[in-house]
């Protein structure tokens, strides 16, 4: 054992492959897209009429943060409604993954804008939208959607999905 | 699991926070037309976020800017058409708060020292710090940044002023209350409103005091000083449980502020974090000028009022620009009893500003002119004086840093 800690370099790339299987083991579970302009309409779609939940949040949110595991204890809940999270701030994708992970969002839908979420990003998805975090908006199958700002009573979404 | 945040952070820019003494090393490109569309990924002014000028007892404008994980600064001798190579203060990466009401402020003294403060996100709780770095040199350099304050908790949104005696004065979100409140099982919203004072442009500070125990926790704060020379603040404050109103409160000196003053019931109750911070103008005359956003059940959209005693009442507010542009992010100035006042209005394919003025302070206002336009990502637009001048500074993708003489207009 002595003779392992004469060899600093041998210890330096151990540690970094335990490292690196750790990331692996942590995230790899959790996919992250791009977000980008004109994929609001994309999203849309994706729902095949169906209720969709998307959920705004970002980094530079505390508010956002603070909640981010509720939102995993209901999508655990609610495993069959599509749930979206779109992260708006400039951050890694490394460090989104993890902060998902830590709020048991590993398995939910994740993106994460690939540019600045200006007044640009935002009117494509609400012209009255102000950039005011977090945002929810609960889309009926009829394409009716449903505004939720600030943190979630999730009554109001299990009330909003009964109607379906 | 706190290994691996650890080597996280490391790894992806935090281990870049400790800031060296930067010699000038890159240059600030003169604009260029650049896609909109593009997320520009350089460290320059071209590429900024957020840019914010100052004018420097010689004349000499500066620019600090936050762009792709990096605060840089640089001068300019010709209104901003050109910069001689920058000054790089600090590199977070991923951890620069450049939030959407996030910037690098920058101020100086009669003797042509300077502070630049800025936040970033320094803990895996996302808690932010605010630093400091100082010139003492004209600006030919500018020491390693060091924390504002040595609390802990979470401090963001530094607003600087420097009064006639060449004194700093900074205020900032500050998280301390709020999170001892949470450490005691209690329910604490938002942040509190933290100032304190250095005599020696921030190099350090005098005591950090609370002017104001309940805030919101994501709208910087505006400031602006009185003609004896004591800063007025104003901010997002939250009342009646969780109304965010704005207020606006006297610096009195060191250590004692003045009362809370509620510009108007908007009756905002809300959570969520607006972006959205308010400004303030202090006039010759002593007469508050300021200008917010709200969506409170009272009123929503970009309201001006002032104040001829010291905010104990506020004139009703008027609204600002069109309310189908989404008008936002007004800022002010006060050039003896002329008020200028400007705005960014977008109306889905361009974001447009708007100035407004008045020479009667405040009592009347000009008709809103369009002052420039652009189409793609542009910052918030900000008004600054030199000698009896006044200017408009707006950073767009499209055209660059701009800089507007509005009295030539």
């Amino acid at each position: 054992m002595k003779k392992f800690f004469r060899y600093p370099s041998l210890i330096k790339l151990l540690f970094n492959v335990l490292c690196g299987c750790f990331f692996c083991l942590n995230i790899q579970a959790t996919e992250l897209k791009n977000y980008t302009a004109g994929d609001w309409k994309i999203l849309l779609e994706s729902s095949a009429k169906k209720p969709l939940v998307v959920h705004l949040w970002g980094f530079t949110c505390a508010p956002c943060l603070d909640e981010l595991p509720r939102w995993g204890e209901f999508v655990a809940q609610f495993p069959e409604l599509k749930t979206v999270f779109l992260q708006v701030d400039d951050v890694a994708p490394e460090l989104t993954i993890q902060t998902l992970t830590d709020a048991r969002l590993d398995r939910a839908d994740n993106l994460t804008s690939a540019v600045v979420f200006d007044e640009y990003m935002r009117y494509e998805i609400d012209p009255r939208w102000r950039g005011e975090l977090p945002l929810t908006l609960l889309i009926s199958p009829d394409g009716d959607i449903k505004r939720l700002r600030g943190t979630v009573d999730f009554k109001v979404i299990q009330q909003w999905l009964k109607g379906f | 699991m706190y290994i691996f945040w650890t080597l996280l952070l490391l790894v992806t820019g935090l281990g870049n926070s400790l800031a060296q003494h930067h010699e000038a090393h890159q240059t600030a490109h003169s604009p260029s037309a650049s896609s909109p569309a593009t997320p520009c990924k350089e460290p320059t002014l071209n590429c900024a976020r957020a840019a914010t000028p100052y004018f420097a007892p010689d004349g000499a404008l500066w620019v600090v800017w936050a762009a792709n994980g990096v605060v840089a600064v640089a001068r300019s001798t010709d209104m901003g058409k050109s910069f001689e190579p920058s000054i790089e203060i600090a590199k977070h990466g991923s951890f620069l708060d450049t939030g959407p009401d996030a910037r690098p402020q920058l101020v100086g003294n009669q003797t042509g020292d300077m502070a630049i403060a800025y936040a970033f996100f320094k803990d895996k709780q996302w808690n932010a710090q605010v630093n400091i770095s100082t010139s003492t040199d004209q600006g030919r350099n500018f020491s390693t940044p060091t924390p504002l304050s040595n609390d802990p908790a979470s401090q963001r949104f530094a607003s600087l002023a420097v009064d006639p005696q060449g004194k700093l004065f900074a205020a900032w979100i500050d998280k301390r209350l709020v999170t001892e409140a949470k450490k005691t099982g209690k329910k604490a919203l938002g942040g509190s409103i933290a100032f304190a004072w250095s005599n020696n442009m921030g190099q350090n500070f005098s005591k950090e005091n609370i002017a104001q125990a309940d805030s919101c926790e994501c709208c910087r704060i505006g400031v602006s000083l009185t003609p004896e020379g004591l800063p007025v603040i104003i901010y997002r404050a939250i009342f009646n449980g969780n109304v965010r109103d704005h207020a606006t409160q006297l610096i009195r000196n060191e250590t004692q502020s003045g009362p809370v003053e509620r510009v108007s019931v908007d009756n905002w109750e809300t959570d969520v974090c607006p972006h959205h911070g308010p400004a303030i103008a202090v006039s010759q005359r002593g007469t508050y000028h300021v200008a917010w956003f709200t969506q409170g059940s009272a009123r929503t959209g970009i309201f001006y009022a002032r104040s001829t005693d010291a905010g104990k009442h506020y004139s009703a507010p008027e609204v600002i620009g069109n309310p189908d542009a989404q008008p936002a992010r007004p800022s002010l100035l006060a050039q003896d009893k002329t008020i200028w006042m400007v705005w960014k209005e977008f109306d889905a394919k361009r974001a447009a500003i708007f100035m407004q003025r008045s020479t009667d302070d405040g009592v009347s206002w000009s008709k809103p002119r369009l002052l420039s336009e652009t189409i793609g990502y542009s910052d918030h637009p900000l008004l600054i004086q030199k000698q009896n001048h006044v200017y408009l500074s707006w950073f767009t993708a499209a055209q660059g840093y701009q800089l507007l003489a509005l009295d030539a207009q």
